[in-house]
């Protein structure tokens, strides 16, 4: 027995006995996955505020219906992103996304010797990206975030999305061609 | 004239544009501890064996009483 599969025995424990009510069970999964779907809503709706309240909907939701997780047959974190894409979406179409994207949160210092210039500079092409990102249809938003903030490969999202490996890289390379157009417009406008 | 970005340099901006962000502690302990509130709660089902046996015997009492009030009131049938 190899340790991946291993790893897969003792995850699958954790969730039988979350299923069955352990809460120590399903604290150990909240906490492996918190991060994920916190990050995965801030950039889907950029602020911190609706981020939270989403994500806190989202593990209400999985510890409400967590006997139906077995039947999706997928990784638990790839069924905690459905529930997080469907809030989501929800959220767009309740038309909750008016607040502007406070540019300050999504600048990540990397380093604290970063000096102002450049810093500014950068926050500017954060800034102009977000802005591009968010003229994207969601699905597509939705692979630039899962592939680059949460360093995901195409299979992955494939899991994630209901669709195969292919058609994930395609849909990426479309969304990048689609992006480059709109990048380039705000560049010219910044 | 600016020069349009090409495709791996769009994809280098994007990796240094998404970065993963840590939501505040306090956030992550209050939310743990809000789901362990809510895993306390239980939700009664409501008990359909009890509640059959009180319209049965609702039924039951009420055929009984019928019937008393029947023989109470009919006393030709007392007579026959």
């Amino acid at each position: 027995m190899n340790s991946h599969t291993g790893d897969r025995q003792k995850k699958n424990a954790i969730i039988d006995r979350a299923i069955s009510g352990d809460e120590e069970a399903f604290g150990q999964l909240y906490q492996e996955n918190i991060k994920k779907i916190y990050n995965y809503i801030y950039y889907r709706t950029g602020n911190k505020n609706d981020a939270e309240d989403l994500t806190a909907r989202v593990f209400q939701r999985a510890l409400k219906h967590i006997t139906r997780y077995k039947r999706t047959k997928v990784p638990f974190s790839a069924w905690l992103y459905r529930i997080a894409h469907n809030l989501v979406a929800n959220w767009h179409r309740d038309g909750k996304n008016k607040r502007e994207l406070p540019i300050e949160d999504h600048v990540y210092i990397k380093s604290n010797m970063v000096m102002p210039e450049k810093q500014l500079e950068k926050n500017q092409t954060v800034e102009y990206l977000m802005h591009s990102i968010r003229k994207l249809p969601q699905n597509r938003q939705q692979v630039l975030i899962l592939k680059y903030v949460e360093n995901m490969s195409n299979r992955e999202i494939g899991v994630v999305m209901k669709k195969s490996e292919g058609a994930i890289k395609s849909l990426y390379h479309r969304t990048l061609k689609e992006l480059r157009k709109y990048v380039n417009k705000d560049e010219l406008k910044f | 004239m600016k020069q349009k970005i090409e495709k791996s340099d769009l994809e280098k901006k994007l990796t240094e544009a998404l970065n993963p962000i840590s939501p505040q502690k306090e956030f992550i302990v209050s939310l743990r501890d809000n789901l362990q509130k809510k895993a306390l709660v239980v939700i009664e089902k409501p008990d359909y064996l009890l509640m059959i046996l009180m319209v049965l015997s609702g039924l039951v009492g009420g055929v009984l009483i019928l019937w008393l009030l029947q023989l109470f009131f009919n006393p030709k049938r007392k007579e026959e």
